[in-house]
């Protein structure tokens, strides 16, 4: 049984090096297991938030380039369910989203926006930052750095937006995600901690980079 | 008992703060007496400075977003918003021109005349940040009360369109010079929501008809 095992296992690893995404070859990582993980592996930053959070926006499409608000909090009557509120610096509102794992609800958006196809996409931008994408427990291949093992940690996650490849990297505070989801829509790629946010499509032209804002005290 | 003394003193020092702060609005008998005044009033104003807080107000968020910064008007279609905290952002009107300008990109700058719709936010804002409402056409309905030391004028479009922005408009004034003191535009309200989101701007500091150079308000 033990010789057994001892083929298989590295049979595997070698199949899984073979197809390895080059975002953690690009990061000198390679698999090493395929585990059953938790969503908290992925260290989801806005979990843990709970009261209101206001960001700059900043949002380039080709070449138009916009600076906004961004509002972000949990909903009180369903605190499973998040809104992200977008305004011009001077108050004008420009879409009003909620969502949630399961759903995606539009409670308003300027006219130019309101488009099933931009729709889609910045609900699984959002979803796939938020995390919403990916369910509280799933098979996963874990990657490591081929070097060293400290501070960088790389999942392949089948989520429902598609393929997400994600390295985590230690900081000196905090964490830096990065995700690369590779799914049926255009590419797209994110990093994000707990203060700044940027999220690309390197194909449509779009990025948007979203940063913390100072809180009152 | 002596505790229950201090206790019955607390509350009802309490309750008649707040009855004082409550000022109830209430409707202007002479209407057209005030419009005299507001239009004599604004004929006077060539310009206006002064600082600016912006509170932003949304039902489902626990606290409200604040900016602030100056604010600039030059009769009688300048208008500038410099945004200064928490982040930089300028948004100017001057004629049919708009820009807004951020650290971020290119400004972005838009002839109104080729839009009807930003036309009409475009005299919207001018008319109530100037204080001049006199010529905003019959696309609102207003309603007059004094509220304290204030006039309170309630502007509601009638337009459609321009109701996806804001349902509708208060405008605080100054009784003594008819100068605005807050504006509050109210957003349409949101499926579920029970409460109205709005921004509110309050005016301070205010410097009447000093010179303003033509600089300020430059769309480039």
């Amino acid at each position: 049984m033990k010789v057994k095992k001892a083929i298989i296992l590295p049979v595997l690893l070698a199949g899984l090096v073979g197809c390895t995404p080059k975002v953690f070859t690009n990061a000198g990582m390679r698999p090493t297991t395929s585990v059953k993980m938790h969503r908290s592996n992925l260290m989801p930053v806005y979990d843990e938030y709970e009261a209101a959070r206001y960001y700059t926006a900043e949002v380039s499409f080709k070449e138009n380039h916009m600076t906004g608000i961004m509002a972000l909090s949990r909903e009180a009557e369903n605190p499973r369910r998040f809104r992200m509120i977008m305004m011009t610096p001077f108050g004008i509102p420009l879409f009003d989203f909620s969502l949630s794992r399961d759903s995606f609800i539009v409670n308003s958006c300027m006219e130019q926006m309101n488009k099933k196809v931009v729709l889609n996409l910045l609900e699984k931008d959002f979803k796939s930052l938020l995390m919403l994408d990916v369910p509280e427990d799933f098979p996963g291949v874990v990657y490591m750095p081929v070097k060293t093992t400290k501070g960088k940690w790389g999942y392949s996650v089948n989520t429902r937006t598609g393929g997400n490849n994600y390295i985590i990297y230690e900081k000196e505070v905090g964490f830096l995600r990065v995700i690369q989801n590779g799914g049926a829509i255009k590419r797209m790629n994110a990093w994000f901690d707990e203060q700044k946010a940027t999220i690309e499509h390197p194909k449509l032209g779009f990025k948007m980079t979203l940063t913390l804002m100072p809180q009152e005290e | 008992m002596i505790m229950k003394k201090i206790l019955v003193i607390a509350a009802t020092l309490l309750a008649s703060l707040s009855f004082t702060s409550m000022q109830a609005a209430t409707p202007v008998s002479d209407v057209n007496g005030l419009k005299a005044k507001m239009q004599a009033s604004a004929e006077k104003i060539t310009s206006i400075q002064s600082d600016f807080t912006l509170e932003k107000y949304m039902a489902v968020m626990s606290s409200t977003m604040k900016s602030s910064g100056k604010f600039y008007y030059q009769k009688s279609d300048k208008v500038k918003l410099e945004q200064i905290t928490p982040i930089k952002n300028d948004l100017v009107m001057n004629g049919n021109k708009l820009m807004m300008k951020s650290g971020f990109g290119n400004p972005v700058i838009k002839d109104a005349s080729s839009n009807p719709m930003m036309a009409e936010l475009k005299k919207i804002i001018t008319a109530c940040m100037s204080g001049n409402i006199t010529d905003m056409g019959s696309n609102y309905k207003m309603s007059y009360f004094t509220e304290g030391s204030n006039y309170l004028i309630e502007i509601v479009p009638l337009s459609a369109d321009i109701k996806k922005f804001a349902e509708k408009v208060d405008l605080y004034l100054d009784a003594s010079d008819f100068t605005v003191v807050k504006m509050r535009m109210v957003e349409a309200k949101k499926p579920n929501q029970t409460k109205n989101d709005y921004s509110e701007y309050t005016f301070t500091n205010k410097k009447k008809n000093a010179a303003i150079a033509e600089s300020v308000f430059a769309i480039k």
